[in-house]
């Protein structure tokens, strides 16, 4: 059972950086930033599968797999970006943590823009 | 029937993805991102059998592939400008400096004491004569003994009279001054006027 682990370890991360920011505040961002890597990994290859699973089972779908694959990429840098940000918000950086989000969203409005484009053609095109 | 059936199978496995999407998307600000692109997904979905027939073979994957292609592109102009012009930079500051230090060392080699040299040239790049002399500021700052080096007369020390403001520079000072600006005007090949000598 992951998931006992994942709490086992979070619990013990949580502990050890509420004993140590007493005394040394720097080392407990560094033990939340590690376990918070650490959980990331577990739950990364599970995550990996899920995706597998659900790109053969949109592969029944007859359209696009452009879509699909920018809906996956979107969300994976929405994952990184988020994670980012929260390590910052826990160092108390919030406007490094929010600038990390604004370029999460550059980037996924970049990824979305062309299919945008795309779709906004098409119409074109089928309108007489 | 058989497009009607695939149509429904579309939009049926649509609709799971995108739950299983909207279950996986993190919670924070970027949601709303995500479901615009899903949204868009979902319309292209619904409305793709229209879409076949009426504007038939529609490349929907290379039309996005060509504007992505796009935007990287220009990402990669704009980079490779930024990259160009500031090495554009650098050679010109470069090229300036050892003008300049040239110049300084050739006038203090006359013995002139410290001398201090501001050379302009042609910076725009799509100008004829790019990189060529447009004028030469020299300021010497420290006149030191000489002891016979060069022809030029040591330069006495310049008295400030209080209430006339004009400052005429004195005669050893005047030829001095043409004496260098010669100089320079021959080894660089610039008109006179453009070289201006400041003495302390």
């Amino acid at each position: 059972m992951e998931i006992i682990q994942i709490v086992a370890i979070s619990i013990i991360a949580v502990i050890l950086a509420v004993v140590i920011r007493q005394y040394r505040p720097e080392l407990a961002l560094q033990i939340s930033v590690v376990t918070g890597l650490l959980i990331f990994l577990v739950v990364i290859f599970k995550m990996a599968s899920v995706l597998d699973a659900l790109r053969t089972f949109t592969g029944r779908m007859n359209i696009d797999t452009v879509y699909i694959s920018t809906i996956f990429r979107i969300v994976g840098i929405a994952y990184i970006a988020e994670f980012g940000a929260q390590v910052c918000k826990d160092a108390g950086e919030n406007s490094i943590a929010s600038k990390i989000e604004l370029a999460g969203k550059v980037i996924i409005l970049v990824l979305a823009v062309p299919i945008l484009m795309a779709l906004m053609e098409l119409i074109m095109e089928i309108i007489p | 029937m058989e497009f009607l059936r695939n149509w429904v199978v579309n939009i049926v496995i649509t609709m799971i993805f995108v739950t299983i999407v909207e279950i996986m998307m993190p919670s924070g600000s970027t949601r709303k991102y995500i479901s615009l692109v899903i949204g868009l997904m979902v319309m292209f979905v619904i409305i793709n059998p229209v879409l076949t027939l009426m504007a038939g073979d529609f490349d929907f994957g290379s039309r996005v592939y060509e504007t992505s292609r796009s935007i990287a592109l220009g990402d990669v102009n704009y980079r490779m400008g930024k990259l160009e012009n500031s090495s554009r930079e650098g050679v010109i500051k470069l090229y300036k400096n050892s003008l300049e230090q040239q110049i300084a060392k050739d006038i203090e080699n006359k013995g002139l004491g410290k001398v201090q040299a501001e050379v302009r040239i042609e910076e725009r790049h799509d100008a004829q004569d790019f990189g060529s002399i447009t004028g030469i500021r020299v300021v010497i700052t420290d006149t030191a003994d000489r002891d016979g080096a060069g022809g030029i007369e040591k330069v006495d020390r310049i008295k400030v009279k209080v209430g006339d403001g004009t400052g005429q520079p004195g005669i050893h000072d005047e030829s001095m001054q043409q004496e260098i600006a010669k100089y320079l005007a021959g080894t660089y090949q610039l008109p006179e006027e453009r070289i201006e000598v400041v003495l302390p």
